[in-house]
C-alpha cells in the first residue's frame, strides 16, 4: 500500500513500497499497491524486440507487438476489440530496440477477465491473413509518413552510424522492404523467438492485493506461453563516433539528433549522471542548452538530452530543430556548452537544484497506474533490486557537488559527440 | 481545433476525446465523476478541486477564458505568444525565473493555448502548492513584456511554427483545411498564427490582450490531488485574492453562415507519398444542444473508432483503406466541426475510397443507425468513465476545458449516464443533420504532380 498521510505530513513519511509476489506456478511479479481509485495496470516485457528480427525482416516485432490484439482464439479482430472495449479493458503491445513490452488495464472487478483475454492473445493470437495483410499496409503507410519528417530521418541515420553492423543500427519499426517480406510463419517465429515463460517480466500498479496478483500473474501468463527462456540480445557495444553526417532533405527547417556513450546504468555514478544531465540538456528550462540556444539566441523551440539506459550501457542522446541558414549557430553553441560542461562541470548551485528537483518531483512518477507499473517493469528490464525505488531519494541527496563534477566528465565527450542533421543545413 | 504546447506538442486530440477519458457500465450510477468541488472569490475567480489522494502531489492549473479565436483580425498568434511571455517575468520574478523555481521546487510546469482558452499548470508536492499559487496570481497581474524579451521569443515562436507545421506535411494539411473550412469564424486560423502576422504582433497590443482577458473574473482555478477544498479556498484567498476584481468578458467572435455547397481542397506537396482523405462537416456544439452533441460523440465512436466501426467495416476490411477515424468535440464556444478522416492503402485510388465513403454514409443516412451497434457503442465509451481518476490531471484538464469554454460543471461529471441514454434513434438524427454533403469541405493531401 501507499502509505497514507495527513496534510501536515507533506511528503515526510510518503513511501513507495514493493512488493515482491511469487504467483502458484513460480513467476515473480512486483507491485505497488494503491486502492484509491478501483482500477489496476498490469506491465510485462520480454527481453528481444526489435533486436531479434532477422536480417531481411526489419519490424518484424513491431508487426507481432500490432497484430497480437488483433484477434485471438475464437474472436476476429472486430470481436476481440469489442470483447474489450465494453468492459473497459486495454490492451496493447509495443516493440522497442531490445524488447516486447505490453499494458493491461482495467477495474479491478474485470482483472479475471482481462487476464484470461491477454492469456489467448498470448496463446492463440490469430493472425489472420487479412490481419497481416492490413497490419503490413498501416505499417508501411507509418514508414512513408516518418520518412516525411526531418527529426525522424536524423535519428534513424544516427542509430544507423553509431551501430552500423548491431542490430540497434535498424530502425525499431522497420523498413519498407523488410515488412514487405513478413508472413504469419514470420510473426509465430517471432513470438516463439521471445514470449517465453522463462523470459517474461511482470509488474503491476493499483487495487489489487498480492494474493490476487499472483493468481492474476498465473492466469495470464502460466499456461499461455512456451517454456523456455528467450534467445540473448547482442550486447549492446559503445557507438562509433562518426562526426557529423548530413541527410539532404527539403526542408525548411533542420533537426539534430546527436549523443555519444554513457556510462551504463549499473555505474555507481549512475545519479550523479542523472543530475549531470539534468543540469546541460535534460531539465527543460532549467537546462543550460535550453537558456543558451532558446532563451537566449531564439534559435529553436526545443533542445534538450535524456540518458537512455540498457543494461551494461548508456547513451546521451539529445534532438534540437532550427531554421536551416541557422543552424552552424546552434551546432556551434552545442558544441561549446558540451565542451565547457566536460571540461569546467557544474556550479554547486547547479547541482542543488538539480538535486532538488530530482528528489522533489520523484512522488509525480506515481500518479497513474499505467505509469508506476511502466516503471517497475522498466526497472526489472534493467535488473534493478525492488529495494532501488525505495533508495532512490537517499541516494540522489547523497551526491556531492564534485562527484557530479567527476560524471560530468566521464558523461560528456566533445570528441565523441556524433551529430545527424536532416534539411539543408548551413553549417 | 487544437491547441499547442509551450515546450512540446500535444496530441491534439479533439476535446471530445479528453471528456469521453473516463466508467464501469455498473457506473452508469449518476454518481459525479469526479466529485469535484467548487467556489468563488470575491474578485470574480472561480475555484474548483479535485480530490485525489494517491500521492502527496497537486496539479495546479489557472484556464483563462481567451484563446486565438479572441485575437483581432490582422494578430493571428497573439494568444499563444502571450502565453509564451508569461514566463518572461514580472517585477517580482526575472525572465525565465518562473521555470527555474518550480523545478527546483521539484516541480513541472507548462502551458497551452487553443482557440477558446489559455492554460498554464504545474505539477508540485501538496505542499507547494501556496508558492506556485502566488507565483501564477503574481503574473496575472503584474505581467513585465519587456522588449529585449519578446523578440528572442519571436523568433522562438517562428521556429516552433517550422517544427510543428511547416516541416510536417500532416499538419501543414490540417492547418490548411481549418483555414478554407471555416468562412468567417476564427476557428479558422491557425492558434499559432500565420507567419507573416506572428512577426507583426506589436508589444502594446499584447500588453491590452492581456490586460483585457487576464483577470481573475476571466479565469478558473482548477487543483487537483492531494488536498481538500477548504485548504485551496484558504490558500486561494491568500494568493488570488489580492488581484483586483475583473469581469467576466463575453466573447462575440465572428460567426459561420450557412455552408452552402461543397467544397474540396487539394493539397500537394513533394514530400508525401501516401496521400489522405479528411472531410469536414459544420457541427453544432453542446451549448445549442447537449443531446444532439451527446448523439455526435456516439455517432463519431460508431463511425470511425476501432475494428468494429462501420467505416472500419466499409474501408478497411475491404481493403480500400490501411486506417479511418472520426472526430467530433461539442465543447467548444462556438460551433465547430466534424471529421471523418481515412488514408488509402498503397496503390489503391484515391476516388474509389472517397467514393466507398460517401456510399456509406448514404446507407447510413437512408437506413439510420441499429439500436445493437448503437448499445454497443454507448457501452465502449461509458467503459472509460472508470480511468477518469488515474491520472494526476486528466479531471483538471477535463473540467477546465468545460467550463473555459462555460458549459457547467455537471456536463463532465455526470457525462456517462447522458451517453447511457443516447438511442439509436437520436443517432440517426444526428447523424441526418450533420452528415450534409452540400454544406462539406473534403481534402486531399496528395503527393506533388510529378511524383503522382
Amino acid at each position: 500500500m501507499i502509505a497514507p498521510r495527513t496534510e501536515a505530513d507533506g511528503q515526510a513519511g510518503w513511501s513507495v513500497p514493493v512488493q515482491v509476489v511469487r504467483s502458484a506456478s513460480g513467476l515473480e511479479a512486483w507491485l505497488i499497491e494503491d486502492h484509491s481509485v478501483p482500477v489496476l495496470s498490469v506491465a510485462f516485457a520480454f527481453a528481444g524486440g526489435a533486436a531479434l528480427d532477422p536480417p531481411g525482416q526489419e519490424g518484424r516485432a513491431t508487426l507481432l507487438a500490432a497484430l497480437l490484439t488483433q484477434g485471438a482464439g475464437p474472436h476476429d479482430t472486430a470481436a476481440f476489440a469489442s470483447l474489450l472495449r465494453e468492459r473497459g479493458v486495454s490492451l496493447s503491445f509495443e516493440a522497442e530496440r531490445d524488447g516486447l513490452k505490453g499494458t493491461l488495464r482495467c477495474l479491478a472487478e474485470e482483472g479475471a477477465f482481462a487476464a484470461d483475454m491477454l492469456a489467448l492473445a498470448l496463446a492463440e493470437p490469430r493472425f489472420d491473413p487479412p490481419a497481416v495483410e492490413r497490419a503490413k499496409a498501416q505499417r508501411l503507410i507509418t514508414l512513408r509518413r516518418e520518412a516525411e519528417q526531418p527529426p525522424t530521418l536524423a535519428a534513424r541515420r544516427w542509430w544507423a552510424e553509431a551501430y552500423a553492423g548491431h542490430p540497434f543500427s535498424r530502425p525499431t519499426g522497420g523498413t519498407e522492404e523488410g515488412v514487405a517480406a513478413i508472413d504469419r510463419t514470420a510473426l509465430r517465429a517471432a513470438l516463439e523467438a521471445q514470449m517465453r515463460r522463462g523470459s517474461v517480466v511482470v509488474a503491476a500498479a493499483g487495487a489489487i492485493d498480492s494474493e490476487g496478483l499472483g493468481r492474476l500473474v498465473d492466469r495470464a501468463f502460466a499456461s499461455s506461453l512456451a517454456a523456455g527462456t528467450a534467445a540473448p540480445v547482442p550486447a549492446v557495444p559503445e557507438p562509433r563516433r562518426f562526426g557529423l553526417a548530413v541527410v539532404e532533405r527539403d526542408a525548411p527547417q533542420a533537426a539534430g539528433f546527436f549523443g555519444h556513450g554513457a556510462i551504463a546504468p549499473e555505474d555507481p555514478a549512475w545519479e550523479a549522471a542523472q543530475i549531470a544531465n539534468w543540469i546541460l540538456g535534460g531539465g527543460g528550462f532549467s537546462a543550460r542548452l535550453m537558456t543558451e540556444i532558446r532563451e537566449k539566441r531564439g534559435l529553436t523551440y526545443g533542445i534538450g538530452t535524456s540518458l537512455l539506459p540498457f543494461r551494461g550501457r548508456g547513451l546521451v542522446l539529445g534532438s534540437v530543430a532550427t531554421d536551416n541558414a541557422r543552424f552552424g549557430e546552434t551546432l556551434a553553441v552545442l558544441r561549446e556548452e558540451w565542451r565547457k560542461m566536460a571540461a569546467e562541470g557544474p556550479t554547486a548551485d547547479e547541482v542543488e537544484a538539480g538535486k532538488a528537483f530530482l528528489t522533489g518531483s520523484f512522488p509525480l512518477g506515481f500518479t497513474s497506474t499505467a505509469q508506476i507499473a511502466g516503471t517497475l517493469v522498466g526497472l526489472r528490464q534493467l535488473g534493478r533490486a525492488p529495494d532501488w525505488l525505495a533508495g532512490r531519494l537517499a541516494r540522489l541527496a547523497a551526491v556531492t557537488v564534485e562527484e557530479v563534477r567527476e560524471v560530468a566528465r566521464r558523461l560528456f565527450d566533445p570528441e565523441a559527440l556524433s551529430v545527424v542533421v536532416a534539411g539543408r543545413p548551413a553549417l | 481545433m487544437t491547441e499547442i504546447e509551450r515546450r512540446t506538442l500535444l496530441g491534439g486530440l479533439p476535446a471530445a476525446a479528453a471528456l469521453a477519458a473516463a466508467p464501469a457500465l455498473a457506473a452508469v450510477s449518476p454518481r459525479p465523476v469526479y466529485g469535484a468541488e467548487t467556489f468563488r472569490l470575491a474578485n470574480g475567480l472561480t475555484g474548483v478541486v479535485i480530490p485525489m489522494r494517491r500521492a502527496p502531489v497537486v496539479a495546479h492549473m489557472i484556464w483563462y477564458r481567451v484563446g486565438a479565436a479572441d485575437e483581432p483580425p490582422g494578430l493571428s498568434g497573439m494568444a499563444h505568444f502571450l502565453e509564451h511571455l508569461m514566463f518572461k517575468g514580472t517585477p517580482n520574478i526575472g525572465p525565465g525565473e518562473f521555470s527555474r523555481r518550480v523545478a527546483r521546487e521539484g516541480g513541472r510546469d507548462n502551458a497551452f493555448t487553443g482557440h477558446d482558452y489559455t492554460a498554464y499548470f504545474q505539477q508540485v508536492a501538496a505542499d507547494r502548492l501556496e508558492l506556485v499559487m502566488g507565483m501564477e496570481a503574481d503574473r496575472m497581474a503584474n505581467i513585465l513584456l519587456d522588449p529585449k524579451d519578446i523578440e528572442p521569443e519571436r523568433q522562438v515562436i517562428l521556429e516552433e511554427r517550422l517544427q510543428i507545421v511547416e516541416n510536417n506535411p500532416r499538419s501543414r494539411f490540417r492547418e490548411r483545411m481549418a483555414a478554407s473550412f471555416y468562412l468567417n469564424h476564427p476557428y479558422g486560423r491557425p492558434v499559432i498564427g500565420w507567419e507573416h502576422e506572428i512577426r507583426a504582433i506589436p508589444r502594446e497590443a499584447l500588453l491590452d490582450f492581456h490586460r483585457r482577458f487576464y483577470g481573475p473574473g476571466n479565469a478558473i482555478l482548477v487543483v487537483q490531488g492531494d488536498v481538500t477544498t477548504e485548504r485551496v479556498a484558504r490558500l486561494a484567498e491568500r494568493t488570488y485574492g489580492a488581484v483586483p476584481a475583473s469581469a467576466r468578458v463575453e466573447r462575440r467572435r465572428p460567426q459561420e453562415p450557412p455552408h452552402d455547397g461543397e467544397r474540396r481542397l487539394i493539397l500537394r506537396d513533394g514530400r508525401v507519398r501516401e496521400p489522405s482523405l479528411a472531410r469536414l462537416y459544420p457541427a453544432p456544439h453542446a451549448h445549442a444542444s447537449l443531446e444532439m452533441s451527446d448523439a455526435l460523440e456516439v455517432l463519431s465512436h460508431l463511425l470511425g473508432s476501432g475494428p468494429a466501426s462501420l467505416m472500419w467495416k466499409a474501408l478497411v476490411d475491404t481493403g480500400l483503406a490501411a486506417s479511418v477515424s472520426a472526430a467530433y468535440g461539442g465543447d467548444s464556444v462556438d460551433p465547430s466541426e466534424f471529421g471523418l478522416y481515412a488514408n488509402p492503402r498503397p496503390g489503391v485510388a484515391p476516388e474509389k475510397l472517397e467514393g466507398a465513403l460517401d456510399a456509406l454514409i448514404a446507407r447510413v443516412l437512408e437506413e439510420g443507425l441499429a439500436e445493437v451497434e448503437v448499445a454497443r457503442a454507448v457501452r465502449e465509451i461509458i467503459a472509460q468513465a472508470a480511468f477518469a481518476r488515474d491520472s494526476l490531471m486528466g479531471g483538471a484538464r477535463s473540467i477546465g476545458a468545460a467550463l473555459a469554454v462555460d458549459l457547467p460543471l455537471e456536463t463532465v461529471e455526470f457525462w456517462p449516464s447522458r451517453i447511457a441514454q443516447v438511442s439509436a434513434e437520436r443517432v440517426t438524427e444526428a447523424a441526418r443533420t450533420v452528415l450534409r454533403r452540400d454544406a462539406s469541405l473534403t481534402g486531399w493531401l496528395m503527393p506533388s504532380e510529378a511524383r503522382a
